[in-house]
């Protein structure tokens, strides 16, 4: 080393969290002692203000050239003493912290093998931070295009959002035409404004719009390159293929709906009066209700939670049907004064602006509603006999009466839910997203980050990321928006520094790494016979390294010297302990 | 049992007074928590308004549970969505009741209110025309009137009171097919007769005493009333202790009746926020009764009543109105079926416990 | 050209006609051209499609607009109507004067742009159109709440100015004070505290707490705003928040951080990690305002002329471009239900209070203690003064009640399973008890999680509790049980009520000094529900998070990046559109009569 280790401990006590099951104090008493350690203090809260002017101030006056934070996750606040560093003239990267919460405090309830084992982590920390090395920020500049796939609304509000503001927008649509979901239906809930005007206007802005291409009938095999220069070759069935190069890409590709067929109970397939939601929408559009048989419905059953809540079918909710349903019972209402509606339900979950109300009102109209166990006991379709005095009969334990009973129909619509496009696995790895349990997009963080994903530069938005309305879905597909209309404001953004690089001596050519490589960062370059590392893309994972047969992948940051000093680090104390126990 | 879903009974039950307001119920349960008469197998409103929306007549039929709610009013205001269930126990009495009449009177005068005036009209013709016959003399007329009041009563007990409980007897008991221990019926015989003249449940009800003094006062009063002109002869007794108790409970009546009209017309209180003609007529010639014969009995004793046999003549309009009307086809039958459905709950009850 | 067209107009009797002057657009319709026949719908039988198809018959349009406040609740009646007279469903026009034309003001003139736009057979959104300007670059972010957080660091890290106006303290808003957050238990202030931090150090914000709003004059895209900054009476950039003052200021006073569950003094740091992690002195509760003495503070304060109890309020003057109101909303006063007993019984808690209590950054660390009094009255929580082993959760607070809100504050279904989750973390032989009337679980992984606490053995009761008593220093809860058929009497130890969401307090003046328009409730309206739910009618105006409604986390955030997306885009275009509702009837005439020509 040429310089001079000069190491700051900081012990934090995040309140009690930490000090409560850690001696705070004898640790950094203890550990302040260890080579190369220069000074160790303990605060209340290391992350607050205060707490970081105090380790500034201390790299300044006291010389220090690398630091040890001892406190919560690093995936909490690693960003934040590296800013606190940067902020001091220090290179970001000569700072490591130990997990003294998470790790340690919240999970243990012996004070004293807690206050054992946040040493041992901590002098791990000091033991690496010895061997780490400064890093130098990069960036990628920004193609200003962006490739949307999806158009239906989400895809739709997103592109008009970009490309009001004077960018490119490439909007690539599966099917012949744009609208998405919203081609079949009639009105909104829960004010009943017409979602045709809706659609007709803005199809009409994005068809017109300088800025926005539309590829109809047209799918993305396969993106290319990493954010600010994506690429992408669109294909129109085996005919033509066109070269896109953007800069950020969205995904709004949407969901489908449920198949009903495969539950039994409700004849769908078998009777021909029992309808989906779906094809019901289709009669509202036509503007005549009707039974097969060309009759007006006297009795109609609405039927919830097909499809989802139930663990046999989809396990979630799928957000929309309440609402849909109870437009439905509206709209039969009005259509047919006289007619009898039945509401089958589970949970009225009737939560948005003007929901509840629409409830209220619906109840107002006299439509009758049932409760039935969505998970146990579905309710069952069959024929009526010749004295009913209709077409068929519902079957069904009714929890708020605690009856069984039956309800006559002539017409009954199932509220089917949404689930994934077959194809969306394809179209997530296309892109480099991947999938939760239920087939939707995962999401960077559910809460603070709801559209980006893991992938820098790709997007999800409207119902590929789960099940919702119109006006979330707009709020989404502009949160998108904001965030690629950022970086295009700033003409380039920062990427990733701690990635791998490939020893190129070392490299024997076997391309395991290629192979493994989760962000496809890794290619083989035939004529070297060697693999190498595009670090755009790279994350630094660290998969490639430790799947190298010869040693010749290492991650910055993560370099073996490093993982190897920390564990001495860490063992050496444990050791320590033992003998000065015995 | 599978019932049929019938939402076609609503649009009967609201030609009994109550708006649609109960469609709005959501079952939160909050009517039953909150009422004070709730218990283990007792559950209303909310259990009444369910099997009104779901159109279980035959249910419904069986059930005596709205009998047994005082109105305080509680379910009503703090009803999240204002769906009233207070206002519809009460209507659903009344269809109770047409159910329980066997003659079928009773539904034509609730649903039709011309129907029941032109009754009373009827009604007041008749005695007119008696009054014509006996020349409007004081003593022919009170004579008269004194046998009159005595033959309606035992016509009425006997014609309609007693088959229409035996009606609800049947309703309740035996088209549940409930087993009911022979015992139960002679134990629980002295808390209906306690119930009927004190109604004491009432107390249940939380902060509503004075409302239950004001109810069993009417009912002492109206009762005493009835004795002492019926078996005692009021109008025209010499006895110093029959006149007096005549005019205290004839006084009872007409002013705590007196206070019911206000309080109806004031609709300050959440029962009485909404009234149905039978309501009015129930509580304003309950009035008219007590006043008249209260007058009537001071002009015999300032020996005035000859030259104002008027006042006797309303009386006796009243009380023909009064007793082949209201009493046997109106709102008075809830005195009686109140007290019967606590102890045909008791038994129900008692069947269950078995 | 040359079609017969039918008004008929409706007014579903929602209050709207005190906004629209159904009279005046009558006689506005019955002027233009084309319009034979205008009817009322209290004119038709609206029972029967045959009925109104026999009123309607001698006119016969050929067009038929229902025009009112929400005429698509009469469209399905008319399309039956009519099509007994041959007419299909695409003959029916929809004039939706809410959907389009609710302002504050002059709605009624708006509502005539929506006919007459019915009538040509265009949509509105394509006329109203306002003319664009020059923008200012600097935007103005009102309220520190996540919604304002997330609204200022999109605008910041997209490289402009933003300046961040916070009523209180702090940033952080109502989530800061949240224990996990529903459904992934991620821990609240983990994930807000690194944002909060670098709001604070971010180059391009400038944050501007404990101030508010004054005035506001200028035009889109040039708005000249008055903040009115309290006095913080502690200078931000000397004080080091060393904590010496508060340690010995003598007085004390509820601690809003907390919810009022624990006193913090008079001179404070509202929480640990607020940000700006600096003093400020509550003037109510000092008592140098009391009586000019004391100064405490003033006196051990190391740094010199940090403190100054004399600083006046000021008033500072921004220009900015755009403005993004996220003034947030506050919770229902429980008191307001008096059979709860809220504020009588000490240990019937709001769910706010209860998040603080179950924090661990909370008054009791985290450990769920009961209520008790201290040295000097003050009912709060501390630790050590008994568990309690039976939880009850009302939902449904101040919620659905048309009593108190008709509306359904969104969250409190999935933050009540949050926190039964949490008391069986933290005392799992409790008995927890959730009274809920439809379990609301919608968002992405929420029903997932109702399952899972359904799996953790806390009681699920589909019933609302009707009243709270004291019995034996036990907390009785009288409720019907409604799927098991039976009234329940629980004894509890402690009851947590789920209360809801209103609209914040002032919101409604907010509103008019902005000139946006809100709901009887006081929540903000967006310029369309369904296809604009951000921006506002008034030019560089938009709105996000619970100012416009209640909502969850994660469509507070999106709504808030939704907002900022209008206002980069502007930024990048350099113009700005001015105000839609400052559009004028003719304006629109002249439109539509160039868009014909085209």
């Amino acid at each position: 080393m040429m310089e001079d280790t000069r190491i700051g401990l900081y012990v934090c006590w995040c309140g009690t969290n930490i000090a409560k099951m850690v001696d705070v104090e004898q640790v950094a008493k203890e550990l302040g002692d260890l080579p190369n350690v220069v000074l160790s203090k303990t605060y209340k809260y290391m992350c607050s203000d205060p707490g970081q002017d105090m380790i500034i101030q201390d790299i300044q006056e006291n010389n220090l050239n690398r630091v040890v934070v001892a406190a919560c996750s690093p995936r909490i606040h690693e960003l934040t003493f590296r800013r606190a560093l940067a902020n001091a003239g220090l290179n970001p990267y000569m700072f490591q912290m130990a997990n003294i919460r998470e790790q340690v405090s919240w999970v243990h309830t012996d004070r004293e093998e807690a206050t054992k084992k946040a040493k041992s982590l901590i002098a791990g920390a000091i033991s690496r931070v010895a061997y780490h090395e400064a890093l130098e920020k990069r960036t990628v500049e920004i193609d200003p295009a962006t490739l949307i796939l999806g158009g239906g609304i989400a895809g739709m509000s997103a592109a008009l959002e970009i490309a009001d503001a004077g960018k490119q927008v490439y909007l690539v649509e599966k099917k012949a035409q744009l609208g998405g979901q919203l081609l079949q239906v009639d009105l909104t809930f829960p004010f009943m404004y017409s979602a045709q005007q809706l659609r007709q206007m803005i199809i009409e802005k994005v068809v017109q719009h300088p800025n926005i291409q539309v590829f109809n009938n047209q799918v993305v095999e396969e993106v290319n390159g990493y954010i600010g220069n994506f690429s992408t070759q669109i294909k129109n069935g085996k005919k033509k293929e066109t070269e896109l190069k953007f800069g950020n890409v969205i995904v709004a590709t949407g969901l489908k709906a449920f198949d009903p067929q495969g539950i039994e109970a409700y004849a769908y397939g078998k009777f021909p009066n029992v309808i989906t939601s779906l094809e019901f929408e289709k009669m509202l559009l036509k503007g005549k209700i009707q039974t097969k048989e060309g009759k007006v419905p006297k009795n109609i059953a609405i039927i919830h939670c097909v499809g989802s809540r139930n663990k046999d079918y989809h396990e979630y909710c799928s957000r929309t049907c309440c609402m849909t349903a109870l437009k439905f019972a509206n709209q039969l209402k009005s259509a047919i004064p006289d007619s009898n509606v039945y509401e089958l339900y589970a949970d009225m979950r009737s939560f948005g602006k003007g929901c509840e109300e629409l409830y209220t009102k619906t109840s107002t109209k006299g439509v009758t509603f049932l409760m039935f166990d969505q998970q146990d006991k579905l309710p069952e379709v069959i024929k009526a006999g010749k004295n009913d005095g209709c077409e068929m009969l519902i079957q069904m334990d009714e929890k708020l009466s605690g009856e069984e009973v039956e309800i006559p129909a002539d017409l009954i619509v199932l509220m089917v839910g949404m689930e994934a496009h077959e194809d969306a696995k394809k179209t997530g790895h296309s892109v480099g997203i991947s999938l939760c349990g239920n087939s939707f997009y995962i999401e960077k963080h559910p809460k603070l980050d709801p559209v980006a994903t893991t992938t820098d530069g790709v997007y999800i938005v409207g119902n590929c990321q789960g099940p919702k309305d119109i006006p979330d879905s707009i709020c989404q597909a502009k949160a998108a928006a904001a965030r690629i209309l950022g970086t295009i404001n700033k003409k380039q953004v920062e990427i990733e520094v701690t990635t791998a690089f490939a020893n190129e001596e070392l490299c024997c050519g076997c391309q395991t790494c290629v192979q493994v490589c989760p962000y496809t960062a890794l290619s083989y370059e035939e004529e070297k016979n060697i693999s190498v590392v595009n670090e755009a893309l790279c994350k630094g994972c660290g998969t490639c390294g430790s799947a190298c047969p010869c040693g010749a992948i290492s991650s910055r940051h993560f370099t073996d010297k490093q993982i190897l000093s920390q564990i001495e680090g860490l063992m050496e104390m444990i050791l320590q302990e033992e003998i000065s126990e015995n | 049992m599978r019932y049929r879903v019938n939402p076609d009974l609503k649009l009967d039950l609201n030609r009994f007074g109550v708006k649609e307001d109960w469609q709005d119920c959501f079952h939160c349960g909050n009517c039953t928590a909150v009422c004070s008469l709730t218990e283990e197998n007792i559950l209303f409103p909310r259990r009444i308004i369910r099997n009104v929306q779901l159109g279980f007549k035959n249910k419904l039929v069986t059930d005596v549970d709205p009998w047994l709610c005082y109105y305080c009013g509680e379910c009503s205001e703090t009803c999240p969505r204002e769906a009233n269930p207070g206002e519809l126990m009460m209507s659903f009495r009344r269809w109770l009741t047409i159910k329980y009449d066997w003659t079928g009177i009773a539904r034509l005068f609730y649903k039709s209110l011309p129907a029941f005036l032109i009754a009373m009209i009827v009604v007041a013709i008749g005695i007119i025309v008696i009054g014509i016959t006996k020349d409007f003399k004081a003593e022919a007329m009170m004579e008269f009137g004194h046998k009159f009041e005595k033959y309606v009563i035992y016509a009425v007990a006997c014609l309609i009171l007693l088959p229409n409980l035996l009606r609800m007897f049947w309703f309740v008991i035996l088209k549940n097919k409930l087993k009911v221990p022979v015992f139960a019926y002679i134990s629980n015989s002295l808390s209906l007769f306690v119930n009927l003249f004190t109604q004491k449940n009432y107390l249940k009800c939380e902060g509503d005493t004075f409302r239950w003094v004001e109810h069993l006062l009417i009912v002492i009063g109206y009762l005493g009333l009835l004795v002492i002109t019926v078996f005692f002869n009021w109008f025209n007794t010499d006895s110093e202790t029959v006149k007096w108790i005549g005019y205290i409970v004839g006084a009872l009546v007409f002013i705590f009746t007196f206070d019911f009209v206000l309080k109806r017309s004031s609709k300050k209180r959440e029962s009485s926020k909404f009234s149905h003609p039978s309501d009015w007529m129930f509580v304003v010639w309950l009035f008219l009764l007590g006043l008249t014969a209260f007058i009537t009995r001071i002009l015999v004793d300032a020996g005035a009543i000859e030259n104002n046999l008027w006042v006797y003549f309303i009386h006796l309009i009243v009380i023909a109105q009064w007793g082949l009307l209201i009493v046997p086809f109106g709102k008075w039958t809830h005195f009686l079926y109140r007290a019967f459905a606590i102890y045909f709950s008791n038994l129900k009850q008692a069947a269950l416990m078995k | 050209m040359g079609d017969k067209i039918g008004i008929c107009f409706y007014d579903s009797g929602q209050g709207f006609s005190d906004y629209f002057n159904f009279k005046e657009l009558y006689d506005y319709a019955s002027g233009l051209p084309q319009v034979t026949k205008i009817w009322n719908t209290t004119e038709l039988d609206l029972k029967s499609p045959e009925k109104i198809n026999e009123q309607i018959k001698e006119v016969n349009p050929d067009k038929m607009i229902l025009a009112g406040d929400f005429p698509g609740e009469i469209k399905n009646l008319f399309v039956s109507a009519m099509s007994l007279a041959g007419k299909k469903a695409e003959n029916i026009e929809l004039a939706s004067f809410v959907e389009h034309a609710y302002l504050n003001g002059q709605s009624t003139e708006m509502a005539k742009v929506v006919l007459l736009c019915a009538i040509k057979g265009v949509d509105i959104r394509k006329v109203l159109v306002p003319d664009e300007v020059d923008v200012h670059p600097d935007t103005l972010v009102i309220g520190g709440g996540i919604a304002g957080i997330q609204a200022s660091l999109e605008i910041a890290n997209g490289g402009q100015k933003v300046f961040l106006l916070e009523k209180t303290g702090t940033i952080g808003g109502h989530m800061a004070m949240f224990d996990k957050t529903f459904p992934t238990l991620d821990c609240a202030a983990c994930i807000l505290t690194p944002k909060m931090v670098d709001v604070g150090q971010h180059s391009n914000i400038e944050l501007i707490t404990y101030a508010e709003l004054k005035s506001i004059s200028g035009v889109p895209g040039d708005y000249k705003v008055t903040i009115h900054k309290k006095a913080r009476k502690v200078n931000l950039a000397t004080c080091i928040g060393c904590g010496i003052c508060s340690e010995k200021c003598p007085r004390v006073a509820p601690s809003e951080f907390d919810a009022g569950i624990a006193m913090r003094k008079a001179i404070y740091i509202p929480f640990p990690q607020a940000v700006p992690n600096k003093y400020l002195v509550d003037e109510a509760n000092c008592t140098y305002f009391e009586n000019g003495k004391c100064k405490v503070c003033v006196k051990l304060c190391p740094v010199p002329d940090c403190i100054d109890l004399d600083e006046k309020d000021t008033d500072v003057e921004i220009t900015v471009g755009n403005i993004i109101v996220a003034s947030g909303f506050k919770p229902f006063d429980a008191k307001r239900i008096e059979r709860f007993g809220y504020g009588k019984f000490p240990n019937v808690l709001t769910s706010l209070e209860f998040e603080r209590l179950i924090n661990a950054s909370g008054p009791t660390g985290g450990n769920i203690t009961f209520r008790s009094q201290d040295k000097k009255g003050n009912w709060i929580f501390k630790d050590g003064s008994g568990t309690p082993s039976k939880i009850a959760v009302i939902h449904c607070i101040g919620s659905r009640d048309e009593n108190y809100n008709k509306y359904c504050s969104k969250v409190c279904c999935m933050y009540s399973l949050k926190l039964a989750h949490l008391i069986k973390e933290k005392i799992p032989e409790a008995d927890v008890f959730e009274y809920f009337i439809d379990m609301r679980a919608f968002g992405k992984g929420y029903e997932e999680f109702y399952e899972r606490i359904k799996q953790e053995n806390v009681h699920m009761i589909r019933g609302r509790t009707a009243s709270i008593k004291e019995k034996d220093q036990k907390l009785e809860l009288r409720s019907e049980d409604i799927l098991n058929e039976k009234i329940i009497e629980q004894e509890v130890d402690m009851v947590v009520l789920a209360i809801g969401l209103e609209a914040a307090e002032n919101s409604n003046e907010l509103a008019n000094m902005l000139g946006i328009p809100s709901s009887k409730e006081g929540w903000y309206n967006e310029v369309n529900y369904n296809s604009n739910p951000v921006n506002t009618s008034t030019g560089g105006i938009s709105i996000a998070g619970l100012c416009q409604g209640p909502k969850d986390i994660p469509d507070t955030v999106a709504q808030a990046s939704a907002a900022a997306a209008r206002v980069l885009q502007s930024i990048i275009k350099g113009k700005i559109q001015k105000s839609i509702k400052d559009i004028k009837l003719t304006d629109v005439e002249t439109s539509i009569n160039q868009l014909m020509k085209k």
